[in-house]
Parts: C-alpha cells; structure tokens; sequence
C-alpha cells in the first residue's frame, strides 16, 4: 500500500489555478524530495495532505484513506513540521513538546525525547516566545520525531537550523527511515533533498514537471568535464552528446550527458590524457536546466 | 478534547490577572453601588431654643427610635455656621408641641424628613391632648390596622442590592469571558490553532475544549463573586438552586456563544478589542444590569431589553429568587438563553469555518 497517493489533483483558488493534475506517491520506507521554486504549490499540496483544503478535484490518499475525510484517522499517524513553527508564548518549550505528544494519544517515551533534545542541543526551560525561528523549529522537530509515527511530512524544515543542526536532522530523517517509515520532505535545500531522498517530485506553476528515482533522473542530466591532454580534444566538439564546450587556459571544460560517459572513456583513450576532472551531477543542476528550458519554453 | 481544554487551563493559570482583575472590579463597584443604595441612615442635626438640654435629649432618643434616621443634637450656632459654609443643607429647631426647619438650601431628604417629623409630632400633640382630658390614665398609641409585610419588609433593603450584585456580576462576566476569548482569535492569527487542527483531535473537540473552558470560568467566577458578595452584603441568595444554577450557566454559554459571533465577525485583534466593551455595556445597560427596566418607558428600549441575555439572566434570578420559583416555572429564562446560545453559537462557528476554509 502507498503511504501517499495523489492523482491528478487540482486545486484552484477563485480563478487562480494553484495545482493542476498533480499526481504522485511515496512507497513505505521511502524519502521523498518535493521541490519547486517559491509559488509553485509545494505547500498548497501539503495543506491538502494534511486534511486542511479540500480539493477542487482528483485524489490525495494517505494509507489508503481520503486526506479530507479521514483527517482525524490520518492525523493519528503522521507527524508534520512546518517551516514556520507558531507556538503558545506563553509556554516553555517542554510543555509545547509535551502537549503536541500528549494530542497523539500514546504514551510519551521520556527517553527518546530527552535523546532528541541532547541532539538538537535544545533548552525547553524558556518560554516559547523567547525562541529563535531555528529553536520553534527544533521544538516541532523533536515533537515529531519522538512520535512514532508512519509517515513524516516536512515543509522547508531547516530553513532557521544551523548547518550542524541540519546533520542531526538528516540522521533522524534517515533513522526513521531505517525503521520502515516514509518522509515526504519539501524543500528548497536541494543538497539536503539530494542526501536524503530517493526519489523526487519537481512541481512548477501547480504542475508536475519531473517525478521519479533520485538515480534514474540524474541519468538525464549532465556531468561536467574538465580534461587536459597532450593532444587536441577538438574533435570531440562535433558530437551531439557533448555541449557548451570551451577552452579554459590549457584545459577543455564541457557537459556529458551522463549516460555517454563510456562513449567519452574511448574517445580520450589515445589522447594521453594527464588530467581528468568530472563534476558529479547534481540536483540542483538538474533543477536550474528545468528551470531554465522551462522558463524558455514560457 | 481534555487536551486542549488542560492547555487553556496551563495558559490561564500562567497569566490569571485579567480574570483576577475583573473580578476585584466587580466586588469593587457592587459594594460601592449596593454600599450607596443600601440602607442609610439620614442624619438631621437637630438644636432647641425653649427646651433644656434633658428635655432635648429624651425628644432626641425617642426621634431616634426609627431605624431609618439619625438626630444630632447641636447647638444654633454651630449650625447656622455649617450651613453657612454648606456642609449640609439644614438643621431643626425642635419645639415641645413644634418644628422648625433653619434652610440654607434645599435637600431632597428634607421632604422624607419633614414627613417623618410631622407624623412624630401629630402623635405625641394627640397623646397630650387626651392626657390632659384623661389624667391618670395610661395612654399609647395603638395602630389601627396594622399590616404586615414580612417578606418585603426584611427583603426591600436587599432588592436593590440583589440586582446590583446580579447586574454587576453578570456584566463584568461578559468581559472577562470575551477578553479570554481573546485567546481564540490570537490562536487562530498566530497559527497555533492550525497546529492543533494538524494533531489527532477533530475540530469538534477542538471547539468543544475551548467552548468547555471558557463555561468553565465564566461560571467559577461568577459562582465565586456571589459566594463573596452575598457574604459581604449579608444578603441570602434563597431560591430553587437548580434554578438558579441552570439560569447561570445558560447566560454564560450565551456569553461565550455571542463570543464566538464576535470573532468569527472580526478582522484584527484589535477590531475586536474594541467591539468587546461596546456590545458589553450595551447589553447591560439595554438589559437593565444598571438600572431597573420598569423605569424604561420606550417601547423600542423594552423590546430591545428583551434582546439583551442579561435581562433574562439578572430577572430571571430576581423572579426565583423573591416568588420562590420552582424549576419548572424558571424554565422560560432558560430557554430562551439557551435558544439565544444555539443561534449565536451556529451562526459564529459557521462564520469561523468559512473564513478559514
């Protein structure tokens, strides 16, 4: 059974259409990266997840279960972290914790609580009004991980914690997947989505440009090159899988696609080749040539 | 549901001083109110120019004899020099067989006063008169009819204070009732409403544990300051308890429910702040919490009076209370509140959750 599934859902708001036909879905034990520039409909999409828009047409199941209707039901199981974390001023950040675990029903497990807070380097004593946005964070960060609960629902997460903060996330993140639980994680931190996730959903104008692995979409982009050998490398200009090449100094710099990386290892085998550079793909390249073509074919 | 409801009590317990506040200023105003309007005694100095200073003083005590005034024995001069100087508005010059009052400006009590002298007097000149066709026989003065109003007699003091206690306390409730609910509006600007929506509770219970809490308080505190008034003012509130209880908390879920109408319709904390004192004092002064509706002549005033949950509330409790009302015969105040509370209460939430949704 998926964890989420959505089909072709739409959502407008009076005559702005903020998704069209989205669809996609998160296995069990799966990390899922949702990106999309600001606008997009990443959060609209997670409001509808969590039971708080009703659709205007299509699907959003989670464990099978209808997002608007069985909310409550849903609600049991899931844990969410907003990137903008609104608390109660007027309590300290333990009661907030305690609370938002005493709402679940269960037992709260003092241990692992008491374990997060040491790893998130967090003080509950002070009243909530007196937190950071990075301390707001980490209250519903330990709040949610200290749930056990069956899928995480991350928006923006990290965007006030500190880069040391950000590794103790992702450990949690992956440890929770180790235990068999799915994360749907939205977030601009596109290095973040690329150590976590396995696979990603690309969302531009309300629609879904890109949805698959992690692995096979990087298949589509290009790495970059960087090659100093004895012998001109011109020859290479006029094949149709290598691009913007250029000469930098006394070496070649140009893009592969990735998947003719092969091609490239027999082209240089008799150029004695003295420096060989390549630039893993990243996602964020990906992401900025969709972008781009996009904003090209706009 | 008891979730949110022990978190309202965490965030009330953690700043209490607007319900404390409004609770010193109710005990506050009612002892003032009830305090001026209770039963006074009306002190008139009195001085004599043809009697002795022994004769004065039996005419004094027996002038002293009726609980409702108080005379001073003076002398002229000293008087005449307080007048002067406008300390009070007048003395009497008290005569065997007569009276006379030395005016300096005109009082409103010289009336009731001039009354009471005159009937004191009328008495002891006929009981003089037949003494001296009758001598040596022994002479009082015997009422004819003589009509007994028990009940009024020792409640009429208490009426006036009974009202002010049930007005005032019923007024300030609406304040601190809707100043706590304050907290709803704020939650729901602030996000931390959304929070709870994303937890395991529905909104039923969710509006259930804010609604149950607030009841909670209004009903406390007003139980609290009639606990406390009714002691210092000495005054039994004796009634049908079912009653009275059962008018109570239908007038304070009708608070809460006008509460929920007033933040489903308001924009900003502050509009909200603001529309609170208004619809308050409006109420109350259109439900006579302030002055009794039988003085209110206008036929528009005394529908809109009917309008007003704190009229039914504060005559609602006087009726039980002095006609010895049994449950059933209390039953129209209660209902009616109860009506006014599902109306507000319906139109509100549904207000509520078309703004959000």
């Amino acid at each position: 059974m998926k964890m989420i599934k959505i089909e072709s859902l739409s959502k407008s708001f009076g005559r702005h259409q903020a998704l069209d036909r989205v669809s996609f879905s998160l296995g069990k034990g799966e990390v899922l990266g949702f990106i999309g520039p600001n606008g997009a409909g990443k959060s609209t999409t997670v409001r509808i997840l969590l039971g708080m828009l009703k659709p205007t047409s299509g699907t959003a199941e989670l464990f099978g279960q209808d997002a608007w209707k069985d909310a409550v039901e849903i609600h049991k199981r899931i844990a969410y972290v907003p990137g903008d974390v609104n608390l109660w001023p007027n309590l300290t950040g333990g009661e907030v914790i305690d609370l938002f675990l005493s709402m679940r029903g269960a037992a709260v497990d003092q241990d692992k609580k008491e374990a997060l807070m040491k790893a998130f380097e967090f003080d509950p004593t002070k009243k909530c009004r007196a937190y950071s946005k990075g301390n707001r964070q980490k209250v519903a960060l330990i709040a949610a991980f200290a749930a056990d609960a069956d899928l995480y629902i991350f928006d923006e997460p990290t965007s006030g914690l500190d880069p040391l903060q950000e590794r103790v996330f992702q450990d949690q993140v992956r440890k929770v997947k180790a235990r068999g639980a799915s994360v749907l994680l939205s977030s601009h931190i596109l290095s973040e989505v690329e150590a976590l996730c396995d696979t990603v959903a690309i969302i531009r104008n309300g629609k879904i440009v890109e949805t698959g692995k992690l692995e096979a979409l990087k298949h589509l982009t290009r790495t970059q090159i960087r090659v100093k050998a004895e012998r001109s490398l011109d020859h290479l200009k006029e094949k149709n899988w290598i691009h913007d090449y250029s000469k930098d100094k006394s070496e070649t710099v140009f893009l592969l696609d990735t998947n003719h990386l092969a091609d490239l290892l027999s082209e240089l085998q008799n150029c004695n080749v003295t420096k060989f550079e390549s630039a893993p793909p990243k996602l964020e390249d990906f992401f900025m040539r969709h972008y781009e073509t996009d904003e090209e074919v706009d | 549901m008891l979730t949110v409801y022990a978190l309202q009590w965490k965030r009330l317990i953690k700043k209490p001083f607007l319900v404390l506040l409004f609770m010193g200023l109710t005990i506050m105003m009612v002892t003032v109110v009830a305090g001026s309007q209770g039963n006074q005694k009306t002190t008139v100095r009195a001085f004599s120019e043809t009697l002795s200073s022994d004769q004065l003083d039996t005419l004094v005590n027996t002038l002293n004899e009726d609980e409702n005034f108080h005379f001073e024995q003076m002398t002229r001069e000293d008087i005449q020099e307080d007048i002067r100087m406008d300390r009070y508005g007048y003395g009497v010059n008290l005569d065997t067989e007569n009276y006379r009052f030395l005016v300096g400006r005109e009082s409103q009590t010289m009336a009731i006063v001039d009354q009471y002298l005159q009937q004191f007097y009328r008495e002891k000149n006929t009981l003089a008169e037949v003494r001296a066709d009758f001598p040596g026989s022994d002479l009082e003065a015997n009422e004819v009819v003589k009509i007994q109003t028990n009940s009024l007699t020792e409640l009429s003091g208490n009426i006036t204070s009974m009202s002010v206690i049930l007005g005032m306390t019923f007024y300030f409730s609406i304040y601190s009732i809707l100043f706590l609910m304050l907290n709803l509006f704020e939650e729901k600007k602030s996000g931390t409403w959304n929070r709870l929506i994303f937890s395991p509770i529905s909104k039923t219970q969710l509006y259930l544990g804010h609604l149950v809490f607030y009841v909670t308080i209004g009903f406390l505190q007003v139980l609290t300051l009639f606990i406390i008034l009714s002691q210092l003012l000495s005054i039994e509130f004796t009634g049908n308890t079912p009653a009275l209880l059962a008018i109570t908390f239908s007038y304070i879920l009708c608070i809460v429910s006008i509460g929920i109408l007033l933040t489903a319709l308001s924009r900003t904390v502050s509009m909200l702040q603001v529309i609170i004192p208004i619809v308050a004092t409006a109420m109350a002064m259109l439900g006579g919490a302030f002055w009794p509706l039988q003085v209110v002549n206008n036929a528009f005033l005394e529908f809109a009076a009917e309008l007003m949950p704190i009229k039914h509330a504060v005559y609602g409790m006087m009726e039980t209370i002095l006609q010895n009302r049994s449950f059933l015969e209390s039953i129209q105040p209660i209902s009616i509140l109860l009506l006014m509370s599902v109306l507000f209460m319906g139109v509100g939430i549904n207000l509520m959750e078309r703004v959000s949704r």
